[in-house]
């Protein structure tokens, strides 16, 4: 994610690009990717249990990671909280999110090494909203391979809705398989499913009035135009 | 996801072929293909207005700087509303009662002087080039998104849906197709805004706000305050009024309009759709960097948002209207810069006295050819979208601004005048953009169009002072008999 000047920049890379000079501005070292994301929520009664996996090109000192904090709600880490890795800081509380830093392992310290990061908490209170951690490094569009699943939510349809947009496995699991991490998953309910429904028909309501509207506006302009054209 | 979207795209591209059908049968003579014969009302006007100025640019550049930037490039419409109300009150008006075909027709009839109308379509032919790039850049990120396929398959797709109903129907039908269009983003865009609401707070919108406004604080307190400071916004409102006052993909559909008050109601119409649209874009920025924090390029969060968080129809809605948006805006280029191949070049200089069926297929043929000339720019991902469209509107504003507004009111400006302002508004703009604009903008905030527009405007007063004004019948046509001013 760049920052845009406030201009120039991309008429400087025309400029290169029609001398040919375009790949020269390249950057030698590539920043951090995500790879892989798993995150699983187990559910029950009173808590929802998250561990997420994070699997990185390259090998960051130190990660940031950010959730959406819903209200009425707790997060605890819990230990250990991580297979390779240790939070440095623990969970930062802050008004709307919640903050994480961590010290990702490396897992392979070739050049252009992978790294690992596992992380586990505990929500509870109002459980519609799961707050995920979302490191600070983007997923690559078609590469990265990211899968949120929720346990211990038994029955309902094929297709529940929810956010990010979940589908009922065989086992009864949810599944998702977003191209980017969310900031939290919104479990599946029919108040969601009734409030898709409803932007579907507004949608369709407002083309139709839209398309009435304009109907009915030009026929009161012919027949004006109409009415015009007979008076002497 | 993909079954509602072909669903919808299949109907949408029905009613399209089915308006350009419609008007390929009505389309006898240039007047019918350039200016729709005339005859478009003041709603339609106003949804043609808003298609065009809504592109590719507001749908995925304009997501995407709200997306990274948060609240305070909202500030930039103000600059671009300005610009509209001096088209309606000093602009349209004058243009319509002038009635030409194109831009470069009336920089030929008021300064008296057509090799200054050819440098106008030539100018006109270069910035726009820069403004398909942004749009087929959009439509590259959308495809690469939605359904996984290289940038330069879907700009060459984009290229032959617009030109068959650019082709087909001119101005007329895509002044319907834009009206339809314009519906359809309001309509899904009204609706993506409760929807992405609903995600983070359910039924309790207010919450909602309240809570995403929070977190976006969190993480980076410029993105709900001031990301741009008071000088980058100037600079990008500037650039987008002055350019919106003068642009000739806009003042040509003025051309198209029955009468000068439709002409100046249709702009007022224009901006209650802007309004709307720009909120809504606004809003949606914000939420989508509230639901997803890091995307690989802002660009990408208008298709992320369409194709994996609104319930199906509604995003598949929103990609046909991302789509059209980004094929109105072609089309308009496309209809402009043709016309300025084959209306202002080729039928003044090449073949004087060409009959107006072979003007027609000049014009198909040049919109063939210049559609192709941008991919290659777009291929090689010179900027974000935004960044683009921002470079375009500077050069459009620092060399058309002063002899359209300027020329328009004040009846002093001469040929010579006019030529001085065209080309140093465009070398200042350009020489300060690539030498001096990083440097020196931090310093005193001075940008390339205010650069750009100083010049011109200089330029423009001091060689029409010192050089023989127009003949009398070229002035009478915008100012009257000389002693009425």
């Amino acid at each position: 994610m760049i920052g845009t000047p406030p201009g120039g920049a991309a008429l400087r890379r025309v400029a290169s690009a029609i001398f040919l000079l375009a790949g020269s501005a390249a950057s030698a070292q590539e920043p951090p990717r995500l790879l892989e994301a798993r995150v699983s929520v187990q559910l029950d009664a009173e808590a929802a249990r998250v561990q997420a996996i994070y699997e990185l090109e390259g090998a960051p000192g130190e990660l940031e990671l950010r959730a959406l904090r819903p209200p009425r709600q707790r997060l605890r880490p819990v230990g250990p909280t991580s297979a390779g890795s240790a939070p440095s800081g623990g969970v930062e509380r802050l008004p709307g999110s919640y903050r994480w830093v961590a010290r990702p392992r490396v897992a392979d310290r070739e050049e252009g090494g992978r790294s690992r990061l596992r992380l586990a908490y505990v929500v509870t209170g109002t459980l519609d909203r799961v707050p995920v951690f979302v490191p600070a490094v983007p997923a690559v569009p078609g590469e990265t391979r990211i899968e949120l699943r929720i346990r211990g939510r038994p029955g309902g349809s094929r297709d529940p809705g929810g956010f990010p947009r979940f589908a009922r496995t065989d086992e009864g699991q949810l599944l998702a398989r977003p191209d980017n991490l969310p900031s939290f998953v919104r479990l599946p309910s029919r108040l969601g499913r009734t409030l898709d429904r409803a932007a579907e028909a507004a949608v369709a309501l407002l083309l139709l009035a839209g398309a009435g509207g304009w109907w009915a506006l030009r026929a009161r302009g012919r027949r004006r135009s109409l009415r015009r054209s007979r008076d002497p | 996801m993909t079954a509602a979207f072909l669903v919808v795209l299949v109907l949408y591209l029905a009613v399209i072929m089915g308006i350009s059908v419609w008007s390929y049968f009505r389309t006898e003579d240039e007047v019918d293909f350039i200016a729709a014969g005339r005859s478009i009302g003041p709603l339609v006007g106003g949804a043609v207005l808003a298609a065009t100025q809504i592109s590719a640019g507001t749908f995925v550049g304009t997501v995407g700087r709200h997306y990274l930037t948060g609240f305070s490039w909202g500030w930039i419409w103000l600059g671009l509303w300005a610009g509209w109300l001096v088209s309606a009150f000093f602009v349209a008006p004058k243009l319509r009662r002038f009635g030409a075909l194109t831009v470069p027709d009336y920089i030929s009839v008021r300064f008296g002087s057509d090799a200054a109308g050819a440098l106008a379509g030539a100018l006109i032919v270069v910035s726009y080039t820069i403004y398909l790039v942004a749009q087929f850049q959009a439509g590259g990120e959308i495809a690469l998104v939605v359904f996984g396929i290289r940038p330069l398959t879907a700009m060459l797709l984009i290229v032959a849906s617009t030109a068959i109903y650019t082709l087909l129907g001119g101005v007329r039908s895509s002044s319907y197709i834009e009206f339809v269009q314009t519906l359809i983003m309001v309509g899904a865009l009204l609706v993506a805004v409760p929807a992405l609401l609903s995600q983070v707070g359910g039924l309790d919108h207010v919450g909602a706000i309240r809570r995403s406004w929070a977190f976006l604080g969190s993480l980076d307190e410029r993105l709900t305050g001031w990301w741009y400071g008071p000088k980058e916004l100037i600079a990008f409102g500037a650039s987008f009024g002055l350019s919106i006052a003068a642009a000739p993909y806009e003042l040509t559909r003025f051309y198209s309009m029955r009468d000068e008050r439709t002409a100046r109601r249709a702009i007022y119409v224009s901006i209650g759709f802007q309004a709307v649209i720009g909120v809504c874009v606004l809003a949606l920025g914000m939420l989508m960097r509230v639901l997803y924090p890091i995307l690989p390029h802002q660009d990408q969060a208008s298709a992320v948002m369409a194709f994996q968080v609104l319930p199906s129809v509604v995003g598949a809605l929103l990609l046909v209207a991302m789509l059209s948006a980004i094929m109105s805006t072609v089309n308009s280029v496309l209809l402009v810069t043709g016309a300025g191949v084959a209306h202002d070049l080729y039928g003044k200089y090449v073949r004087p006295g060409a009959s107006q069926k072979h003007l027609v297929t000049v014009n198909r043929i040049s919109i063939v050819v210049l559609s192709l000339i941008p991919i290659w720019f777009a291929l090689q991902k010179l900027g974000d979208v935004q960044a683009i469209v921002v470079e375009q509107a500077k050069f459009i504003a620092s060399f058309f601004f002063v002899p359209v507004v300027i020329g328009l009111n004040w009846r002093h400006g001469t040929a010579a005048g006019a030529v001085a302002a065209m080309l140093g508004g465009f070398g200042a703009c350009l020489l300060w953009e690539l030498f001096f604009q990083a440097r020196l903008f931090p310093r005193f905030g001075l940008d390339a169009v205010e650069v750009g527009v100083a010049t011109s405007l200089l330029l423009f007063l001091v060689v029409s002072r010192w050089t023989e004004p127009p003949p009398e019948e070229s002035l009478r046509t915008f100012f009257g008999n000389a002693e009425n001013g």
